[in-house]
């Protein structure tokens, strides 16, 4: 780090006050003025500036620095961290790449907490209090040396985030010796259950708990008592995210968690059969004394039908946040709840919304800031048949819901001129997401160059971009037309855009800001990939699968550079039972190619799928 | 049982392979193709086959890998012909033209005959470019949309919950909407 001049000129007094630091005593008023100012300097972007300033600031800021987020695990090591902040408060960490939330990536591809954890047991992280981990593999081992470390006992948030390979074993270490833990989030993540003791441990030991949740896992043995237990010691509870459990069970839960202010999960049973006398009993009865806390503001009750959906009546005025991926309504029974939901802000729901929810929404949901809308079953039986999005339910949620910040959505159909109307109307967006499914032959109006022109255009604070399309979706123009007008973007996915090599060429030489790129379905060639690389100046990740695979793989050594590593999962195909039909099918998993900044050499805990790209193999052909 | 084609001129007594008649080895062009056909053949067949290849690798799913663009072949079966000692024949089962053809042959052979036919596909697509790009569209739509995993549980669940609700349905003991309803 250069010394600036204008410390060089300062000659100030030894004694000048420091804020008590008792750090070196060449500093002046600058110091002192910073080292007031720095802990109001929280963006990882103006720290990192900040710290380039001069060899001092650099110090302040390293053990000042509270967070850090690692975008990607393998960049850096657990010593480079721990010598870089050591004063470090909450890390968060992300392993897989994000396609193994799809099923695209093996289980045991790597992305292990061990490393990490066994530097914080040891002591480098003497302040550290909040740990997330992202799409990695977690042992009960590991779980126990967490919660046997000094740092366990006063940590007070874990979240194992789409995370596997733990068992309830490990949680009940979590539970006997965490007993500062405010949060304790797993959802998602694919766990085994031993048996049912994890959560009564948590329940027992901790009084402070605010925030819990495993939502979305298969633990099925969860006692009711349990829950409620935790509601009634734990006064600050804010947030409960449960795997199925009878909703009509909870009732007491309910009651006794006076503070909260969000639920998820539960279920409602199958609907009891018809009895002897042929009367159908009220699928709602046993859930008519459901009574959610006062303060509740958000909600998703999984399997919630029609004849289910009153119990949310109550508590709709009151709702910001409703999530209905996993109920069982249908089109109608959407826009019956949404009309009743005003002051909603944050919305998740299948693509059986259909338009006409989207028209609800924009008509009495004007407030709406994050809107996610996900593949719902691609059986037309299985779903509403007015169950789907198009370009109709686009443009009057833009037209009428301004405050949207964050949308995401499987399309079945698309137009320019939809895009260009969130363009125009969506001033608010930061992170736009577009999928066009693949079911319907005919959409009505490809290539959306210029609607993706005109959606970025007007899009001015887009950080996060998507677009998922299908051949002759997007034009080597259009491709271009992104690169042109991405200027803050960071992240990336495209799917099957583009037409040959000069597009991805062409886009290259924009996106200034791009860090992470994600590509999927792409006609272009390994040269052109690798020259794409060298032209996005911010890039420091990229994945692609599906591209033009032609021959050896040695055009990528076009971008082989320091620190930057290149790991390669070879196509296969394999046999594997389709249980669908019930007979034998090929499976073809196209090849990966995973490149990124590392400053920790190449890591040596892949499995045999994986293939690191050596370029000394290519020297002597 | 599917008719044999002698695609490897094998019984004329030289390996020289014929000219493909497609300039494209369409392999690709129809998935649900290949399944229909694979369901036609002789399942006792397709068992071999399977049995061979995962019984000499660890992974979890079936069968030995096909890598499509690697040359290092590995296939699974029996050893190898080596000075004289004649070690154990596998089937090779080869998918071509709508039509499906068994071989007994050596590891080695098979591993021959492979390499022949990535050397046709390899030469076909330097030749024609149009061509190329067809099959690469072909082969790309092999790579569906997939579905976030947590919505691919939910929907299995939902079809299964259908299944419990309908008329015919009898309950086991391993019902597990049961379960939410026990204390």
């Amino acid at each position: 780090m250069e010394e600036t001049n204008s410390k060089k000129k300062i000659n100030c007094t030894e004694g000048s006050s420091s804020s008590g630091t008792g750090s070196s005593s060449s500093s002046g008023p600058y110091d002192t003025v910073w080292e007031c100012v720095i802990p109001y300097v929280n963006d990882p972007r103006d720290r990192a500036a900040a710290s380039q300033v001069c060899k001092r600031w650099y110090a302040i800021d390293a053990i000042t620095r509270a967070h850090v987020t690692i975008a990607f695990c393998y960049s850096v090591t657990p010593q480079i961290l721990s010598r870089r902040f050591p004063q470090l408060e909450s890390l968060k960490l992300k392993g897989k790449p994000r396609a193994a939330m799809f099923n695209l990536i093996d289980e045991n591809w790597g992305g292990y907490v061990a490393p990490w954890l066994n530097q914080v047991a040891i002591g480098s992280f003497p302040k550290m209090k909040a740990l997330h981990f992202r799409r990695m593999i977690v042992s009960d081992a590991d779980l126990e040396t967490l919660a046997n470390s000094r740092t366990g006992k006063s940590l007070e948030v874990l979240k194992l985030d789409k995370c596997s390979g733990f068992s309830t074993d490990g949680l009940l270490h979590i539970g006997r010796l965490c007993r500062n833990l405010r949060t304790l989030y797993m959802e998602e993540s694919m766990l085994v259950e031993k048996d049912k003791e994890w959560l009564h441990e948590l329940a027992s030991n901790n009084s402070v708990l605010e925030n819990l949740n495993f939502y979305m896992t298969e633990l099925t043995q969860v006692k009711p008592g349990d829950i409620e237990l935790i509601a009634s010691r734990c006064k600050s509870l804010v947030s409960v995210k449960i795997s199925d459990c009878d909703i009509s069970y909870l009732v007491g839960f309910f009651r006794a968690a006076s503070s909260l202010e969000e639920f998820g999960g539960g279920s409602f049973s199958l609907p009891l059969q018809q009895t002897n006398e042929g009367v159908f009993s009220d699928p709602f009865e046993p859930y008519a004394g459901v009574a959610f806390p006062p303060k509740l503001c958000g909600l998703g009750l999984t399997y919630m039908g029609k004849a289910e959906m009153p119990v949310i009546y109550p508590v709709a005025s009151k709702l910001k946040k409703l999530d209905l991926l996993y109920s069982l309504l249908g089109t109608e029974d959407h826009c019956e709840l949404l009309k009743r939901c005003p002051n909603l802000e944050f919305l998740e729901a299948r693509n059986v919304i259909g338009d006409r929810g989207l028209e609800v929404l924009a008509q009495f949901c004007k407030g709406i800031k994050r809107l996610r809308i996900e593949r719902g079953a691609d059986e037309q039986e299985m779903e509403d048949v007015e169950g789907m999005v198009t370009q109709r339910g686009l443009i009057a949620l833009s037209q009428n819901c301004l405050e949207l910040e964050y949308l995401a959505v499987y399309v079945s159909d698309i137009t320019n001129s939809a895009l260009e109307c969130i363009g125009a109307y969506s001033k608010n967006l930061s992170d736009f997401r577009l999928v066009l499914l693949d079911r319907e032959e005919r959409i009505t109006d490809l290539p959306l160059d210029n609607g993706v022109r005109s959606l970025l255009k007007g899009c001015d604070k887009l950080r996060r971009f998507a677009l998922y399309l299908r051949p002759g979706g997007l034009t080597d123009v259009g491709l271009s037309y992104i690169g042109q007008y991405s200027p803050k973007i960071r992240w990336m996915l495209l799917g099957y855009v583009g037409e040959s090599d000069k597009g991805i060429i062409e886009f290259s030489k924009g996106c200034p800001s791009l860090q992470k790129l994600e590509m999927r379905g792409c006609c272009f060639s390994e040269r052109a990939l690798a020259m794409a690389v060298l032209g996005l100046t911010s890039l420091r990740y990229l994945w692609v699968q599906g591209y033009n695979a032609c021959g050896d793989g040695r055009d990528l050594l076009t971008m082989v550079r320091a620190n930057w590593n290149i790991e390669l999962i070879p196509a296969r195909r394999h046999f594997v039972h389709d249980d669908e039909r019930g007979t034998l099918a090929i499976a073809e998993d196209h090849a990966h190619i995973l490149a990124y900044y590392s400053l920790a050499g190449e890591r040596n805990d892949f499995p045999n799928s994986v293939r690191m790209f050596d370029p000394s193999a290519f020297r002597n052909t | 049982m599917a008719k044999s084609v002698d695609y490897l001129a094998m019984e004329n007594g030289s390996y020289i392979p014929p000219r493909p008649k497609h300039p494209n080895f369409q392999r690709t062009r129809s998935f649900r193709e290949i399944q229909g056909i694979i369901s036609k053949m002789n399942p006792e067949v397709v068992k071999s086959v399977i049995q061979n290849g995962s019984s000499s690798t660890n992974n979890k799913s079936f069968v030995s890998d096909f890598p499509l663009c690697d040359y290092t072949l590995r296939l699974s079966c029996g050893g190898d012909e080596k000075n004289g000692v004649k070690y154990s024949t596998s089937p090779l089962t080869i998918f071509y033209n709508g039509t499906v053809s068994v071989f007994h042959v050596s590891p080695q052979k098979a591993e021959d005959i492979l390499k022949f036919g990535e050397q046709a596909i390899h030469n076909s697509e330097i030749n024609s470019h149009g061509q190329q790009y067809q099959y690469l569209t072909q082969s790309l739509n092999d790579l569906p949309i997939t579905r976030r995993i947590s919505l691919q549980r939910f929907l299995e669940k939902r079809r299964e919950r259908l299944i419990m609700l309908s008329p015919y349905y009898f309950p086991t003991n391993n019902s597990n909407f049961n379960s939410s309803r026990k204390r």
